[in-house]
């Protein structure tokens, strides 16, 4: 944008003035410069551009105009209120910008102030500043805060980057050299945005605290597990204690269990004395009562065997049956003998083959018979058809002579007819005419005939009547022929099939018969016999004799048969005899040898028990010998096993007696042994529980260490992960984001100051300015000798100068914005430069116009700058002067 | 017509703490030898009289000294001094009435009257240093004017103080920012049959003009890179008249004190010093050491050093001889390089990423480079951060 006018209105000490910087030197000179006794109004003229675009001022400390002050004279005003610009005693006060925008177009920006009272009256209350903007060329207005806003999207900066660029305002562009390196970060960041550094930063502090949080809580978790773990004195106590315990358990083991061995000696002592008097018992009570009630039934059995049948008699008697029996087998072999030449069942058989075959030859005799009769009727028939034959022949014969009439009458009735029609024919006009042109004795055209003579009309038609009529008699004869000659071929026909089917019939027949004299034929043939009736009679009548030797046979063998069984049946019986004999003396046999077993048995049984040997036996109701037998066996099994249990026990008890224990005194009471044994246990129970609970604590204090050193495993791990980020977060990371982000802006701070160093060279051209990586502190260096002469906030009054206006001008190139103003301002400062600073200064300054476009704007009381510059706003008195 | 043009005396010069007043006061003598040797028509001052706008009582005695010399060596020779960028127009001009009285005209605002120079017949038109801006109407108005005035044979010469474009700067101090705007004709200066101009230190003429248009240099060397390149000089100019070629032959000035620089390639300090040692101890110099680094600095002591080491030589007065004044500093390519790598300007930093960031302020700072592993945990971070 370009800078054109300025209007002053009661603005500090200037009453009115107008800077018209369009023509005259001011227009042509890269150097202009505002000079004027102190205080005079100089950088008033910066208030007033300032004031006019933005509100704000620089001297005024930027601030914006507050809400309403509610001040009854001005003697209340804060130092810093705008209002304070405000010329004393006046009511109203103005500054107008006139400039050109970056769109070409000419603007008028305005702020004014006015108290409320109207002219003259000097006491009213201050109101609201209001702003303005023109579009010259249109005339349209905006107010306010749009006004604000479109001068800045005209101008193309805000307030703070046009002061930055444009106003170097008296002592605030040092400010940037000596600000704190934050101020300094935020001011780059305008110039480029430094978010994702920042970000990085953040990341990597993150991380780091991550994992070093991640190390404490595992260091934490170590440190806790290690406080657990016992040490080694306690764990050698422990030890110890567990021996002590263990050797205690052995001792008290081992008098308990001597104890309970005595107990146990005197345990079973008892129990085998008890086994002992119990077997005994039951021998004595039970088994002889078994004895006794043996003893009685052998009395019994020997009363018994006493009464019955001998022996020697039951013998006699067997002996007789069985000769009984000998004597009737004898007799039946005799009769089966006899039996068996008779052969009855071959007779039986033969006499079947004979009844068989009676019937086959009275079969053959009916079967001759039946042939006889038809053939018979095969004859008839045989006849018969030959009669049909020659009917049918005869008929045959007489077809060819009706056939002939008929046709000679369809011949007849064919000429009658073609003649009639002729007739007809002549009849009609047309032969008419043709007739009447006939002559006789020419040819008629029509019937080829001589015309011989010429009839009339009338003597035609009578003509052809008779002739009608015989053809129609013709007809009828045809028709009659016809007729016979149809029902000559129909009877032709039938007759012959009638003669067919009466030589069918009788070829049937006759085959019929030649079948069946075929088949008797063979039917004798297999009976032996020839096909003729009276060999057959004659050989039935053999037949029928056979049968009747046969038959008296077989009567002959039903009587063997009879006499036979008689015999068996007898048999039978006393051999039954035989049997109940020997079954009786077997029977008897054995009782005696029970009886001498039993007699044996218990004998031997009193010879164990001696004392049962004085029962006397009574007599029992009913004796099963072998009961009684097998009651004695199991008796005597039993007293024997008894009596070996008992001399077992017996002997048990001595050896048992023999193995007493030492301890053991005769008084010794085995409920105090008891109680003495179930001491010692529960006291090693004890000992037992303690020990468990001593090695648990030993195996507790192994996991625990386990854990104790995994967990130091994975703290090594979680510190070397650590150290991989250390160094990152040591150089880049912050929880602010701030290291990395100094470090990106640190670079544009190096670029800046590397153009500003340009700048800086012509001014002088001993020193650089410089920055650490990653800092934003300025520093001044020897550009020889590269030693670091000064931090920034140590430079010297001129040395300051230099070094902020070379970064001004830099800073105004820095960043893609070259939107600028037209104009530099510089207020004051070049006091503090020595003569040939000065001119280096002043030289470089005016070269600006050449390379940038940029005039400069020098406000100054130094009076070598009057002399050096020609272009001059005087501002005294409260007035300006422009020009040379 | 003869004219002696000369111009960029800066007298009152402060030279790395050293007063050159002495110098100027011999190099007038000089001049004033040379104006009684040449008896020129005319004396041309072309501007930078003095060094800066406030020069010291000490540079004014020396330049009233050495003018009223100068008068007095040629007492009818015009006398026209114009004001350079580096003067003080208002101050130069302050006592020009008074320099009217020896002959003197002090040129030093936008309308000066022509000087006329009797003995050559022509006319001088004084040009003060203007803006870039003003010159071409100023000059064109001033040189036409002359040319009415002096009659059409007269030769009119223009004398300004400008940089003309195609000037060679070689040694000039801060080049950069003396910026050549103006070719010949756009300054106007075209009119006059010679221009005489001062600004520019190296006696050369204007490129593309024959003489026509000259620098005559100053006649001592104002920097070290000044001296040892070129001698300086004073012209002498010979127009015959309007529309001739000017014929230009200099006349040396050897400075009192001159300045050195030692030895003539870089060579390390040790070497350098060394070398000042052996510099003659009866002839007052002034030296800058020529000295190659490795690295970025020389030792912190090299100042100092040096100091000592020009110290040990002083004349009768106690005042050193070899006045010892700066390094030159050589350094190796490698060294250059880096440095450039510590700063990253706007458009380099919003395309840079933290990791790299991070790289290049370890290398900085001399310390260790990330590991792999360090690296791989920023570039995961970054692209977490991105996503």
């Amino acid at each position: 944008m370009k800078i054109l006018k300025v209007d002053i209105h009661n603005l500090a000490s200037i009453t009115d003035a107008t800077i018209d910087f369009t023509t005259g030197r001011l227009a042509e000179d890269p150097l202009v410069l505002i000079s004027g006794p102190t205080g005079a109004g100089k950088t008033t003229v910066l208030d007033a551009i300032c004031l006019a675009l933005y509100g704000r001022t620089p001297r005024l400390s930027g601030e914006r105009w507050p809400e309403r002050i509610d001040l009854d004279n001005d003697n209340n005003i804060a130092i810093t209120s705008l209002v304070s610009i405000a010329r004393r005693t006046t009511c109203e006060a103005r500054a107008t910008l006139t400039f050109e925008a970056n769109d070409g177009e000419r603007y008028e920006a305005q702020w004014s102030i006015r108290r409320t009272r109207p002219r003259g009256a000097s006491s009213g209350k201050w109101q609201r500043a209001a702003q303005s903007l023109i579009r010259v060329a249109t005339g349209e207005e905006l107010a306010g805060d749009d006004a604000r806003a479109r001068v800045i999207g005209l101008v193309g900066m805000d307030y703070d980057q046009f002061i930055r660029t444009t106003m170097l305002a008296q002592g605030e562009f040092t400010s940037f050299l000596k600000c704190k390196a934050d101020e300094k970060a935020s001011m780059l960041e305008r110039i480029i945005g430094a978010e994702r550094f920042a970000a990085a930063s953040v990341a990597i502090f993150n991380i780091y605290k991550t994992a070093e949080q991640q190390r404490d809580n595992i260091k934490l978790e170590w440190k806790t597990l290690d406080e657990q773990c016992l040490k080694e004195d306690k764990i050698t106590e422990i030890n110890a204690l567990i021996a002590e315990g263990t050797a205690k358990i052995a001792a008290l083991t081992a008098r308990y269990e001597s104890l309970d061995a005595v107990i146990k000696w005197i345990d079973d002592k008892a129990a085998i004395k008890r086994e002992s008097d119990e077997l005994t018992a039951r021998l004595d009570v039970a088994l002889q009562e078994r004895y006794r009630r043996c003893a009685d039934e052998k009395a019994r059995l020997d009363a018994e065997l006493a009464a019955g049948d001998t022996e020697a008699a039951l013998s006699g008697k067997l002996r007789a049956a069985t000769e009984a029996v000998a004597r009737y087998r004898e007799v039946i072999n005799e009769l089966n003998v006899k039996f068996t030449a008779l052969d009855l069942t071959g007779r039986q058989r033969r006499r079947r083959d004979n009844d068989r075959r009676r019937n086959a030859l009275n079969i053959l005799l009916t079967t001759i018979a039946t042939i006889g009769v038809k053939r018979q009727h095969a004859a008839e028939l045989a006849a018969r058809a030959a009669d049909a034959r020659t009917a049918a022949d005869a008929a045959t014969a007489v077809l060819p002579a009706s056939e002939t009439a008929a046709r000679q009458a369809a011949e007849a009735l064919r000429a009658g007819q073609d003649i009639l029609d002729k007739q007809e024919l002549s009849v009609k006009q047309t032969t008419r005419e043709l007739r009447a042109s006939l002559v006789v004795g020419e040819m008629c055209p029509v019937c080829g005939q001589t015309v011989e003579r010429l009839i009339g009309e009338e003597q035609f038609t009578s003509i052809l009547a008779p002739m009608r009529e015989r053809v129609s008699l013709l007809r009828e004869a045809y028709l009659k022929a016809e007729a016979a000659q149809r029902a000559a071929i129909a009877e032709a026909k039938r007759l012959g099939q009638e003669a067919v089917k009466a030589r069918a019939q009788a070829d049937n027949a006759g085959t019929e018969v030649t079948n069946l004299e075929k088949k008797n034929a063979n039917d004798a043939a297999a009976l032996r016999v020839e096909a003729a009736e009276a060999a057959i009679t004659a050989a039935i009548a053999a037949v029928d004799e056979e049968n009747r030797e046969i038959d008296a046979k077989i009567e002959e063998a039903g009587t063997l048969q009879r006499q036979l069984s008689a015999q068996t049946a007898k048999l039978d019986e006393l051999r039954n005899v035989e049997r109940v004999c020997a079954d009786d003396l077997a029977k008897l046999r054995r009782r005696l040898e029970i009886q001498s077993i039993v007699t044996q048995s218990l004998a031997a049984i009193v010879g164990l028990m001696p004392a049962w040997g004085s029962h006397n036996p009574m007599a029992a109701v009913a004796v099963d010998a072998e009961r009684l037998n097998a009651a004695v066996r199991q008796l005597q099994v039993d007293v024997s096993g008894a009596t070996a249990a008992i001399t077992a026990t017996r002997r048990r008890l001595e050896a048992h007696l023999a193995a007493k224990p030492v301890e053991v005194a005769d008084d010794t009471e085995i409920a105090v042994l008891r109680e003495q044994s179930a001491r010692a246990k529960a006291e090693v129970g004890e000992l037992q529980k303690e020990q468990g609970a001593l090695q648990q604590s030993l195996k507790n204090n192994d996991d625990v260490r386990r854990d104790r050193d995994a967990a130091a495993t994975r703290l090594e791990r979680a510190q070397s992960n650590l150290e991989r980020y250390a160094r990152l977060n040591s150089c880049f990371g912050s929880s602010d984001g701030k290291k990395l982000k100094t470090i990106a802006l640190g670079f544009i701070l190096g670029d800046l100051l590397h153009r500003a160093n340009h700048y800086l060279r012509q001014f002088d051209d001993h020193y650089e300015l410089c920055n650490e990586p990653g800092s934003l502190t300025i520093m001044l260096r020897d550009r020889q000798l590269g030693n670091v002469q000064g931090v920034s906030t140590n430079l010297s009054g001129g040395e300051s100068f230099m070094v902020s206006l070379a970064l001004a001008l830099a800073l105004a190139q820095a960043g893609n914005n070259v939107i600028t103003a037209d104009t530099l301002f510089i207020d004051e400062g070049f006091g503090t430069l020595s003569d040939d600073a000065l001119c280096n200064v002043i030289d470089t300054l005016e070269t600006l116009r050449q390379i940038g476009g940029r005039r400069v704007v020098l406000i100054s009381h130094i009076a070598a700058l009057r002399d050096r510059i020609t272009a001059r706003i005087d501002i005294s008195d409260g007035k300006v002067v422009t020009g040379d | 017509m003869k004219i002696l043009h000369t111009s960029d005396w800066h007298l009152g010069q402060s030279f790395f703490g050293y007063d050159r007043c002495s110098e100027g006061a011999d190099m007038m003598r000089q001049l004033a030898v040379i104006v009684a040797d040449e008896r020129p028509d005319a004396l041309v001052v072309a501007g930078d009289v003095f060094h800066n706008a406030m020069p010291s009582n000490e540079a004014s005695r020396t330049y009233v000294a050495g003018v009223l010399a100068l008068h007095e060596a040629l007492p009818s020779m015009p006398i026209v001094i114009i004001a350079g960028n580096h003067d003080s127009a208002a101050r130069l001009a302050a006592y020009g009435e008074l320099w009217r009285l020896a002959g003197v005209t002090i040129a030093a605002s936008r309308r000066e009257a022509m000087v006329p120079v009797p003995a050559g017949g022509g006319m001088i038109v004084p040009i003060a240093y203007q803006h870039p801006g003003a010159l071409p109407e100023v000059a064109t108005a001033a040189i036409a004017a002359a040319r009415r005035a002096a009659g059409a044979c007269a030769p009119v010469v223009a004398v300004a103080h400008q940089g003309i474009v195609g000037a060679d700067y070689t040694g000039h101090y801060r080049q950069p920012f003396l910026a050549d705007s103006l070719s010949l004709a756009e300054a106007g200066l075209d009119g006059a049959d010679y221009v005489a101009l001062g600004h520019i230190h190296r006696p050369q003429p204007v490129a593309g003009t024959g003489n026509r248009a000259r620098y005559c240099g100053s006649p001592l060397p104002v920097h070290f890179d000044e001296a040892g390149h070129y001698t300086h000089s004073v012209d002498i100019v010979e127009i015959a008249e309007a529309g001739a070629a000017p014929v230009i032959h200099t006349v040396p000035i050897s400075p009192a004190v001159p300045l050195l620089t030692v030895p003539d390639v870089p060579v390390t300090l040790d070497e350098a010093l060394i070398a000042l040692e052996a510099l003659p101890a009866d002839a007052p110099c002034y030296v800058r050491l020529n000295v190659a680094v490795k690295g970025q600095w020389l030792p912190g002591d090299a100042k100092e050093r040096a100091i000592e080491v020009a110290a040990r030589v002083t004349d009768d007065n106690g005042v050193v001889v070899k006045r010892f004044c700066e390094f030159a500093i050589t350094r190796d390519e490698a060294t250059r390089a880096d440095a450039s790598a510590v700063t990253a300007d706007v458009e380099e930093l919003s395309r840079m990423e933290p990791l790299e960031a991070a790289e290049r302020y370890l290398r900085h700072k001399g310390m260790e480079p990330l590991s792999d592993d360090e690296r791989g945990i920023f570039e995961a971070i970054q692209n977490t951060a991105i996503n």
